[in-house]
């Protein structure tokens, strides 16, 4: 039995990088719209969320804590190994292909949005967003991100420069290891992180009523807005609330995205995972339902009404709060820090992104590490410039977001639960989630893990892909299925041409798939030979 | 609102309060006894 050659310096130090892997920008923008949504949020969508959380999330992250550690006892750090060692079949370790190529193709686009964040963050700092009215902030989200035409942000602006210096400080900060990199940067960034948003939750709590010729624009009716249940049996029948609330868990705590396993694949074999993975879970809801939940959606109410947090998560994030923050007084410094929170999120999660692929080239080809980082960053360099060229209406972006951070995190998410349940066995992943636990975890998440989250994940998962993919209207009785714009960008209609960008990058991604495969394939030979 | 907000701040306080103060459960010892088979004989 080998040992890991890298360990994490704390216990605390593991679970900040967990939790610093989960909180990103989905926290603050994406759960908050979620909730404020008249039709599929509110009080059912909670209640909803939270059996999520329970049924799904929790059970799914123990399980891979659970399984990332007994992999790393095995001597394996990456998922391809460690569902080899575990299923002990010559195909064992392609069930962990996913678990290489869902968090290096997330890397692909998650960068990019990272820098728009450091971006933001300088020019409201710089009180370059003083811009007045909404057109103007909308203009510079388009202009800033290339939304308008190919290429644009190679015209070497702002942008092109903060991409550059955030691809390459992720690279710096994953060289240096997992302890003076991963952990170094966690321990300080997530309770900087905490505080600012402490910070500006004190802001928004004291807005009061921001414009007092309209009273009814007030931050208790913002937070009303978002909160106040609305009718809770009507909703819980409604699939796509169930739907919206199990992918948010799902997508929100990084489970069966590669990155826990093999987080906890660097735990020693007698450290706890139970409270851990608890804590971490926990960091990541308070970060998201009590930071998240009560500044984006309250503030941009009070200012700009209930038609300003209708938008998606990026026209909240980067359109409606710069508004909001132009409007309130030393809004450039509270616009500022609000920018630096998803920065560091969205840097400790991107972090993340890079390990399980460093310790698959690492372990898989024996590279060393400055030549595996090397490797990776020449595949990163590669998507990541496909996804920052083909800015379009962010084509590429949605795109390889779609294929690999939705339908990919899904079906991992899935095989992970069933290998735990089959290939590792539910009651000897129960004892070996005891296996030096600070905490007993009680004993109905044994069926929960064998039984609920299972086909709860199963049923999600089917609906998620008849719904994103089919087409499905989410109706029993009267079911009808229309392509979604995500399959037409590659099937094309009459009304709906093929974009041949999103062509393009299908076939990037096929192929890094395909590289990929080979890359594990070459691994098991090396594997093999080594008797492992 | 208050529910929702209460009871994830509660469970991170308390998490964060079991990690710092490192107590184990009264019979967290059974936990570390060997596991798998090849272990057996470190017992």
């Amino acid at each position: 039995m080998s040992q890991p050659k890298e360990a994490w310096g704390s216990k605390l130090g593991v679970i900040m990088a967990v939790a610093g892997s989960a909180v990103g920008l989905g926290n603050f923008l994406r759960f908050p719209g979620l909730v404020a949504n008249k039709e599929t949020g509110g009080g059912a969508f909670l209640i909803a969320y939270f059996i999520s959380l329970l049924v799904v999330g929790l059970p799914i992250c123990w399980a891979e804590w659970t399984l990332g550690r007994f992999g790393g006892s095995q001597g394996f750090n990456s998922s391809p190994g460690i569902f080899h060692s575990i299923l002990r079949k010559p195909w064992g370790k392609y069930v962990g292909l996913l678990g290489f190529i869902v968090p290096v193709g997330v890397y692909f686009y998650y960068v990019v949005i990272e820098s728009w964040c450091l971006g933001y963050a300088w020019h409201s700092f710089a009180g370059e967003l003083d811009l007045k009215g909404a057109p103007a902030f909308s203009d510079f989200f388009n202009t800033f991100t290339g939304h308008e035409s190919d290429g644009a942000i190679f015209s070497f602006g702002p942008a092109f420069w903060f991409f550059t210096v955030v691809f390459i400080l992720n690279f710096i900060i994953i060289y240096r290891g997992l302890s003076k990199g991963i952990e170094f940067i966690c321990n300080w960034g997530m309770p900087l992180l905490i505080v600012i948003a402490l910070v500006l939750l004190a802001r928004v709590m004291t807005l009061g009523t921001p414009d007092p010729s309209k009273p009814e624009l007030s931050i208790w009716n913002g937070l009303g807005y978002m909160w106040n249940p609305s009718d809770i049996a009507k909703g819980l029948s409604n699939p796509e609330v169930w739907l919206k609330a199990a992918s948010q868990i799902f997508f929100t705590l990084s489970v069966g995205f590669g990155v826990i396993i093999t987080y906890a694949s660097y735990l020693k074999p007698k450290d706890d995972v139970a409270l851990s993975g608890l804590t971490a879970t926990a960091a990541n809801e308070f970060c998201e339902v009590a930071l998240g939940g009560l500044i984006t959606v309250p503030a941009a109410f009070a200012f700009l009404g209930a038609s300003a947090v209708a938008g998606g998560t990026f026209a909240l994030g980067f359109n409606v709060l710069p508004q909001v923050f132009a409007g309130m007084p030393g809004g450039h410094i509270f616009g500022g820090l609000f920018f630096t929170l998803p920065f560091i999120a969205a840097i400790t999660s991107s972090l993340s992104m890079l390990q399980p692929g460093i310790a698959f080239l690492e372990e898989g080809l024996g590279l060393d590490r400055r030549r595996s980082v090397a490797l990776l960053g020449l595949i990163t360099a590669a998507g990541c410039l496909l996804v920052v060229w083909f800015s379009r209406d962010l084509k590429a972006l949605s795109t390889v977001d779609f294929w690999i951070g939705d339908i990919g995190i899904f079906l991992q998410g899935t095989l992970l639960i069933y290998v735990f349940n089959l290939g590792f066995g539910t009651e000897r992943g129960w004892q070996h989630l005891h296996h030096g636990a600070d905490i007993q975890v009680p004993r109905i998440f044994h069926h929960v893990l064998r039984w609920v989250s299972p086909i709860f994940l199963t049923v999600i998962f089917s609906m998620f892909v008849l719904r994103n993919v089919a087409g499905w209207n989410l109706s029993f009785t009267d079911a009808a299925f229309m392509p979604t714009d995500q399959i037409l960008d590659l099937v094309g209609s009459e009304a709906h041409p093929a974009s041949h960008v999103a062509r393009l990058t299908a076939l990037f991604l096929l192929v890094f798939a395909v590289f990929s495969s080979l890359l594990i394939h070459l691994a098991g030979r090396r594997w093999s030979h080594q008797s492992r | 609102m208050a529910v929702s907000v209460g009871s994830v701040t509660y469970l991170f306080v308390w998490c964060l309060w079991k990690v710092l103060s490192g107590k184990k459960s009264p019979d967290h010892l059974a936990h570390v006894e060997p596991i798998e088979r090849q272990d057996l004989t470190k017992r």
